[in-house]
């Protein structure tokens, strides 16, 4: 019997890459057709065959977890890149730091 | 408790004009006359060679300055200068007043001090710090360091901030190199200076055999090793001195003292030092002297070993987990857990060390470090407990 | 008239700065959060937001605990920076040094016929499955080429005992060209040890090879999972551990368990058999797909979550043994802690980014075909030839090491660049596994929420961690293990 349940995400506040990656995440238990529609991202659920519904509700609440999680990150990787490459520069410099 | 300077009782002076401030002292009759001109003859019988640059007599001895030679400049110094030995160097103030012992060859802990002047404040300051100019000393330690014992084995260098006047630290250094190129050399430092690349390839370059820079770092918590040193940024200049001085192979060691406040983040500090700093040659984990500003700060700052000792354990715990060379001073063994036993040092420069009345009866004074003179005198553990 | 600022003096005033970062739900409660240094923290899931988006207050008890784990740092700090940037290098500096461990595969004839065996069962008399000297030579040219400055040469067959010639000329030929190489060199044989003879301890001796060998764990169970003519594998590997161990030294043999179904509800029995022979470590491995494994659907037969009870329950079993001051190792637990508390890296095949094939270790086959790892040679037995670099005596070192088998493989599956890796709070403690993905998935990268290898070792990551967070005196045991105190 196949379930399917839909999210809806204002485009002001999500970013696709991060619906993308909670999707991707969740993969192992369902599937998820994202479409954007004015202004909204709509996210249509569907449980992978061969799963019963407790696992349908438990994967539904772990996608919107994920889906905040994934946009934290992102603000985060945007927020740290430069320092990051400044450290990683640092790190791999020929004259700094102690080889061995 | 030794004392190493103070007032001379009666000073016969016969040339002030002379200049001879720094003195060697010698015992030996059968110097020949070149070298005797330049030493101090410590007299303590009636034998009495001539021809030194200046005669030594204890209170207990000063019938014998009638058989001192005619002419000659002598100092007669109170009973507790008995220590003083052959080897020793002493200085002579320029007005002739007061003597202080700057080196003493029979002891394994000789400390020179560089400067008072201290960029840090710290709430526990042994030594604290004095802002005039005193590159006097700077001038003196470059006479006094080729007067010192070839086979001394180890000098410390201390302050201050023995750093702070950068070339004239450096110049010292080297001449220790040149005329003690045997000795092991320990100095004190709180790193900031070597944050400078420059300064620490400089220092580096002298390519001392055998030398550790001792550095204190209080906290894994920058705030709270700034207050404690009372210098704002000082955590991070101390870091990025460490990394320098390791990164051209010289030899750091973390000391940390323990006290109410470094005592609350102890365990974590040690757990900093094992991931970031696992390649310094040794860590000393070393309890509070109650000298110097510590006094004017006990509120904040005394707790009794006994509180901390599961703290101390757990620190040195990981220190150990991860291979480090620790080492713990400065502890009565009554106040320690046996796990610490393999670290624990009897360490109390013998100038400093005393035992409390409590001590009496311990079977175990032999191996227990003591006490700080201080500590007697101003306060200690309410727990000690002889074995 | 000595004048000492309050501590609020010193305090930081302005908001701090976020040092780069990631996180993944440790349990319903909290977050841990790592950096590329590995360090890791654990904090309550309300705390997580705040502190990027620094609302939290700068008198937060975690605000030290952030700075000095190298999370945040206030403006104009540089001690963070060199540090991390330090810990990086350190735990980076391995690369550079290249490959290490080095395969040699001189016979594929074998006196067992274990059904999750990784190699085809030849019987012991077939001659046309041993390695020749030519290709031994050719071999031993391609290991010098590593700049690696530690060298270790693994011989493993089948039983390499089944043709100890071969064992001989490459050790010796190999001492004798290291006479000019200088290098630090290892050596190390993975037997059943049910075919040692005086002779083959005595050259072992002589030449300090080490002993690698399998115990599966009581006799009943070893027995059951490595069928012998004569059934008797258990007995004769007591026998040959206490020969080897008294002819070489006591600790120059090691053992290696394999886990099948049988051994899932026999934690504590294994590690008691450990134990009782008097080892002092045991590596609580799963079973790889491949070879026999996968033919006779030995593979199938159990799955992670049952494979993660098993490891949990014998973990928590050796970790009682360590409180009652029993020094005894988990040691796949043990590469992952080092990650976890230390900056160095163990160098483990298969948990390395990039990955480890070719650039940690190699395989020289019987036939001449040189494989990117051990599991690339399985594969291979199976039909599967994606990870056979090229042959030893037709293709240079060069052609070997740079060929688009190995960079395409190494390149594709890196952590850093996959999905779900990428983001992974896990990142640094784990390894691209291209041959294993490659195997049961058909792509070296693979889905990770599929992947096997992605449930378990997170599963562990986060056991870990949880049991760190826990329990003190078990964050002690574990340091110690990370740094093989």
């Amino acid at each position: 019997m196949a379930c399917s349940h839909t999210l809806i995400f204002d485009e002001r506040l999500y970013d696709a890459q991060v619906l993308q990656k909670a999707a991707y995440r969740s993969i192992n238990t369902l599937t998820v057709d994202i479409i954007s529609e004015e202004g909204r991202f709509i996210c249509v659920l569907s449980l992978n065959i061969g799963l019963d519904e407790p696992a349908f509700l438990s994967a539904i609440q772990e996608f919107k977890k994920d889906v905040l999680d994934y946009q934290l990150r992102h603000r985060l990787a945007v927020e740290t890149q430069p320092i990051k490459n400044l450290i990683l520069g640092l790190a791999f410099s020929k004259t700094g730091l102690i080889s061995e | 408790m030794l004392k190493l300077g103070g007032k001379i009782i009666r000073i016969h002076a016969v040339d002030v004009h002379r200049g001879l401030t720094l003195l060697k002292v010698s015992t030996s009759r059968n110097l020949p006359e070149i070298l005797r001109r330049e030493m101090a003859y410590l007299v303590s019988d009636q034998q009495i060679p001539r021809g030194f640059a200046h005669y030594l007599l204890l209170d207990k001895h000063r019938q014998l300055v009638e058989l001192l030679p005619s002419d000659s400049d002598y100092s007669i110094l109170p009973n507790d200068y008995s220590y003083i030995g052959n080897g020793d160097i002493v200085r002579l103030s320029a007005d002739r007043q007061s003597i202080s012992v700057l080196f003493r060859a029979s002891s394994p802990h000789n400390s020179i001090l560089v400067t008072e002047q201290c960029n840090h404040y710290c709430l526990m300051c042994s030594q604290p710090p004095k802002a005039a100019d005193d590159s006097w000393i700077l001038d003196e330690i470059e006479s006094l360091i080729p007067l010192i014992p070839k086979n001394t084995r180890e000098l410390g260098f201390t302050g201050g901030e023995p750093t702070t006047n950068r070339e004239r630290f450096l110049k010292i250094i080297s001449l220790t190199k040149s005329y003690l190129p045997r000795t092991a050399i320990h100095i004190l430092s709180n790193g900031r200076s070597f944050k400078d690349p420059a300064f620490a390839e400089k220092y580096a370059r002298i390519e001392l055999p055998d030398a550790m820079i001792g550095i204190p770092l209080y906290s894994d918590d920058p705030t709270l090793h700034d207050y404690i040193v009372q210098a704002q940024g000082a955590f991070d200049e101390t870091i990025q001195g460490i990394l320098n001085l390791k990164r051209l192979g010289q030899k750091v060691e973390i000391r940390v003292v323990i006290h109410k406040l470094s005592v609350q983040r102890l365990t974590e500090l040690c757990e900093f030092i094992a991931r970031n700093l696992l390649f310094v040659d040794h860590v000393a984990l070393m309890g509070l002297e109650m000298m110097g500003f510590t006094r004017a700060n006990l509120d904040e700052l005394w707790i009794d070993p006994i509180e901390y000792k599961d703290t101390l354990s757990k620190s040195v715990g990981i220190l150990a987990k991860y291979g480090m060379n620790i080492s713990v001073y400065n502890h009565q063994l009554c106040l320690v857990n046996p796990d610490i036993q393999p670290y624990y040092r009897k360490s109390i420069s013998d100038w400093k060390n005393e035992y409390a009345p409590e001590c009496q009866s311990c079977t175990k004074q032999r191996e227990c470090g003591g006490f700080f003179a201080s500590g007697v005198k101003f306060g200690y553990s309410k727990h000690l407990v002889p074995f | 008239m000595s004048k000492f600022q309050k501590l609020e003096f010193y305090a930081q005033q302005r908001p701090y700065e976020l040092l780069p970062f990631k996180f993944d739900r440790l349990n319903d409660d909290e977050y841990v959060i790592t950096n590329m240094a590995g360090e890791f923290l654990v904090i309550p899931v309300p705390m997580l937001e705040p502190i990027i988006s620094k609302t939290l207050p700068l008198s937060s008890e975690l605000i030290p605990t952030l700075r000095s784990k190298q999370f945040i740092r206030f403006t104009n700090e540089q001690a963070p920076l060199q540090l991390l940037a330090l810990k990086i290098r350190t735990r980076l500096s391995r690369l550079a040094e290249f490959t290490n461990l080095h395969i040699f595969v001189v016979t594929l004839r074998c006196d067992h016929s274990c059904p999750y065996c990784q190699v085809s069962r030849q019987s012991e008399s077939k001659g046309e499955f041993d390695m020749t000297t030519e290709m031994a030579d050719k071999s031993l040219d391609f290991v010098f080429r590593s700049p690696n400055s530690a060298i270790k040469i693994e011989f493993q067959g089948g039983e390499p005992l089944l043709n100890f010639e071969m064992v001989r000329y490459v050790v010796l030929e190999a001492k004798k060209r290291n006479v000019k190489e200088g290098r630090d060199l290892q050596f190390v044989i993975a037997t059943t040890l049910s075919l040692l003879t005086d002779d083959v301890l005595d050259f072992c001796k002589q030449h300090n090879i080490v002993l690698s060998s399998s115990l599966d764990g009581p006799l009943d169970l070893h027995n059951a999972n490595r069928p012998r003519p004569g059934r008797d594998s258990h007995q004769r590997f007591e026998e040959g551990l206490q020969k080897a161990r008294a002819a070489l030294g006591y600790d120059q043999v090691s053992a290696l368990m394999t886990t099948t179904d049988k051994s899932l509800p026999r934690a504590r029995d294994i590690i008691d058999e450990y134990l009782r022979l008097g080892f002092d470590g045991i590596f609580l491995r799963t079973l790889s797909p491949y070879g026999f494994a996968i033919k006779t659907k030995k593979f199938m037969s159990y799955d992670t979550e049952r494979w993660l009870e098993f490891y949990k329950e014998g973990l928590q079993y050796i970790i009682e043994l360590n409180k009652s001051d029993i020094r005894f190792v988990e040691q796949y637990s043990s590469l992952v802690l080092t990650k976890m508390l230390t900056s160095g890296d163990p160098g483990f095949v298969d948990l390395m980014n990039p990955a480890g094939a070719g650039i940690a270790a190699i395989v020289f086959n019987y036939d001449g075909s040189v494989y990117a790892s051990d599991e690339s040679r399985m594969l291979a037995e199976m039909g599967d030839h994606t990870f056979r670099l090229g042959n030893i005596l037709e293709h240079s070192y060069e052609e070997i090491i740079l060929s688009d088998q190995l960079l395409d493989a190494l390149e594709n599956s890196f952590t850093l660049s996959a999905p779900m890796c990428s983001d992974c709070a896990f990142e640094p403690y784990c390894g691209a596994e291209p041959v294993y993905h490659h195997a049961i998935h058909k792509d070296v990268v693979a889905r990770k929420p599929e992947s096997s290898f992605c449930k378990r070792n997170m599963a562990i990551f986060k056991h870990l961690i949880e049991l760190m967070g826990s329990d003190e005196q078990t964050k002690r045991i574990f340091m110690g293990w990370a740094n093989r105190c």
